[in-house]
């Protein structure tokens, strides 16, 4: 609980003695500095302070939470913008006195925004609790999966899945939180698999699509549900289970499934070639990198995020389906 | 040292503060009194700010001429430590209890605590006070206890996020060291009797953890959980080797991470310790854990790539070879688990397994030996670097 709660009008923090000596070397210019994004904070912070040890700079972090390399040697500076693009991290290298006026828009910006405040309390208490009794049109979706064929839509299948944000506190959101996300997500595919053993289908299917419905991380397939009619529809496993491709293979066979996979990235789009992943598509979150670069196999591929026109251009000439409404 | 109030801003602080007083009594056995102020138990009709600040303003006179110190904790909840007799926090136990009347709420929104007996107890109101604890169902009062407390989960059940939580608070001061063992890769030709070593490898019992953390747990079901924890192991180990005394005699050595723990605190702190050594360094990853986060893998692989560490596809076992693109996904190293099987397979499963292999074969371990068979099955492939119990044996005979 906020006990005496900071007012908005109390005046911004006194500039630290180090970062008014770094403003005042880049005002007094000859000297470099980096602009990063505000990803991976972690990373972004341990490579810029190398650059600031090594080039006698200061690494400053306003409250929009972007990062600052400033004041440092321009060969220093040069190497950490080298780095952060290696790490396919934006950033932009800075050269004062040129880029002061960019400097003093972010030192405006950072004065007149609201004092931090503490970080709301995660509560990640009651999760399973949440994941079991929450309605379920508030965590389950029926996305539609889809390609553009000669300039027309053609709906290709439906994607029964979970909202893991719908389930996890704000904070629990980030790419850090990795196994939260995937907690949350594991817990949602266990509901929509009790849902399908008692034969309860998503209201919204068409009859003539495929149905593709998310599967939890289980190392041992559970009992599967026999499919509801109609041709093509599969099991979504999560990637994590290829080593466990056996069992889980021949159990949705048995039970009339076909296989897709989720969660694919670039680093592992070499597993798309062959047979190694075998069934039908394979479902990644839509990421500028992977519309551009979909691997050997894009036809297996599908992409899922709000489609952009980007997203739509890049689907038609490499061919990878969209996928809206629930992620992947 | 006087107390005082800091502004709730530096609740954060404090709570960091507060943890580090409890782990050090337990470290150092001195003594200490604490009295921990429950205001956010407080019953709903006395909970308002200005109750709170009215509680603050008639506690803090009376402890401001002794030797506690109060720390506010994110909740709102007050924590003054002292050392012991500590006459004086009676005196605030009674005025408090004096403030809110005859509410029997109130005699359990002041709790007594000793340190170091009852460091966990203490570590569980700072867990509390972060919001960690399972907030209150709007129909249980705020006096009611929950069924299972965070930590320990119901017996046979798998355990839920706040006990995940609150074993990953119990991991943090647990000594490990019995639980890590360090294991040779070494290289050994044909011919020449006498292993060389060329790294360690930290292995960490995780099962034997896992157990200990959570006992009677099933962990099976819940896979996202058990990264966690392993997470947290890991992180341990990194803190561990990024100490200046570990880092100044720095040996060749290997140990299995999870992608993610590239981008965390631990590992960059262990980076920017090590400089020049990094190549001394093997970074070990799973299959599984690989295909689990392929994100973080991504990143993973591309600072391992920028730092000079060197990669490895790890404990492979050798019926997931033939999942594994030829590239290894970008890694240096595959170490392969031997298993007896691989002794019993036909002509065409021996084909098959060989043209899986990667050609160079100077960048496979094999690992799991065992045996003198291991070893030359592995040299009929042109395996020559090997990690497992008989070299082990070897090493300590040499």
């Amino acid at each position: 609980m906020q006990i005496t709660a900071p007012s908005p009008e109390s005046p911004a923090p006194p500039r630290s003695a180090a970062l008014a000596e770094a403003l005042r070397r880049c005002e007094a210019g000859g000297c470099a500095g980096v602009l990063a994004g505000d990803g991976l904070p972690r990373l972004v912070s341990a490579l810029l302070e190398e650059a600031a040890n090594a080039g006698d700079g200061l690494v400053w972090r306003p409250r929009a939470g972007e990062a600052w390399l400033l004041g440092t040697a321009p060969g220093a500076a040069a190497r950490a913008a080298r780095h952060l693009e290696r790490m396919e991290i934006p950033a932009r290298l800075l050269d004062f006195p040129r880029d002061l006026p960019l400097l003093d828009a972010a030192l405006a910006e950072d004065a007149a925004a609201a004092p931090a405040r503490p970080p709301s309390p995660p509560a990640l208490g009651g999760l399973e609790e949440r994941a079991r009794s929450r309605p379920a049109q508030e965590l389950l979706r029926l996305g539609t999966m889809w390609r553009m064929e000669g300039g027309q839509p053609r709906l290709l299948a439906q994607y029964w899945g979970g909202i893991p944000d719908a389930l996890l506190p704000d904070t629990f959101r980030t790419g850090a939180e990795a196994d939260w996300s995937g907690h949350a997500a594991n817990l949602l595919a266990q509901r929509l698999l009790a849902m399908a053993q008692a034969g309860q289908w998503p209201a919204g299917r068409k009859a003539g699509l495929p149905l593709l419905i998310d599967m939890p991380w289980l190392e041992e397939p559970p009992p599967l549900p026999a499919p509801p009619p109609g041709e093509g529809h599969a099991l979504v496993l999560p990637l994590a289970l290829l080593p466990r491709l056996l069992p889980w293979a021949e159990a949705a066979r048995a039970a009339g499934w076909g296989l897709a996979w989720r969660g694919m990235a670039p680093a592992l789009l070499g597993l798309a070639e062959g047979d190694r992943l075998p069934g039908g598509f394979i479902l990644a979150e839509a990421t500028a990198k992977l519309a551009a670069e979909p691997g050997p196999n894009p036809a297996r591929l599908a992409l899922c995020g709000a489609p952009t026109p980007d997203l739509l251009a890049r689907s038609a000439r490499h061919g990878f389906a969209l996928c809206h409404g629930v992620g992947a | 040292m006087n107390a005082m109030l800091p502004p709730p801003a530096n609740a954060q602080k404090d709570t960091l503060a507060l943890t580090a007083l409890a782990r050090e009594s337990v470290a150092s056995g001195v003594e200490r009194r604490v009295l921990h102020l429950r205001l956010s138990a407080l019953p709903a009709q006395l909970n308002h700010t200005h109750h709170q600040r009215q509680l603050r303003e008639a506690l803090l006179p009376l402890l401001r001429p002794t030797r506690a110190r109060l720390y506010d904790l994110p909740n709102g909840d007050l924590v003054a430590v002292s050392p012991p007799p500590a006459e004086h926090l009676e005196t605030v136990r009674a005025t408090m209890l004096k403030l809110l009347g005859d509410d029997p709420a109130a005699a359990n929104c002041c709790q007594e605590l000793r340190l170091p007996a009852q460091a966990a107890a203490l570590l569980a109101a700072v867990e509390g006070g972060l919001g960690l604890a399972p907030p209150a169902p709007a129909e249980r009062t705020w006096m009611q206890r929950p069924a299972h407390p965070p930590g320990r989960p119901a017996p046979g059940q798998p355990p839920r996020a706040e006990d995940v939580l609150a074993a990953e608070a119990a991991l943090a001061p647990a000594d490990l060291s019995v639980h890590q063992r360090w294991q040779a890769v070494c290289l050994l030709k044909d011919g020449h009797p006498e292993p060389r070593e060329e790294w360690r490898e930290q292995r960490l019992s995780e099962e034997a953890l896992l157990e200990a953390l959570l006992p009677g747990t099933p962990l099976a079901g819940v896979p996202w959980l058990r990264r966690r924890l392993r997470s947290r192991m890991a992180r341990r180990t990194l803190a561990q080797w990024a100490r200046p005394d570990e880092v100044v005699g720095f040996t060749p050595r290997g140990l299995a991470l999870l992608p993610a723990n590239l981008l965390q605190d631990e590992f960059l702190r262990l980076d920017a310790m090590l400089g020049s050594n990094r190549a001394m360094l093997t970074i070990g990853f799973t299959l599984t854990d690989i295909l689990a986060d392929p994100e973080a893998f991504g990143m993973a692989l591309r600072f391992a790539g920028l730092r000079g560490y060197r990669t490895a596809l790890t404990e492979l076992a050798p019926e997931e070879l033939p999942l594994v693109p030829p590239d290894l996904f970008g890694l240096t190293l595959l170490k392969l688990r031997f298993a007896p099987g691989l002794l019993e397979l036909d002509a065409t499963g021996r084909a098959a397994l060989e043209a899986a292999l990667p050609s160079d074969r100077s960048r496979i371990v094999l690992s799991g030996v065992d045996s003198a068979v291991a070893i030359s099955w592995g040299w009929q492939r042109g395996i020559e670097r090997f990690q497992g119990r008989l070299i082990e044996q070897r090493l300590s005979l040499g």
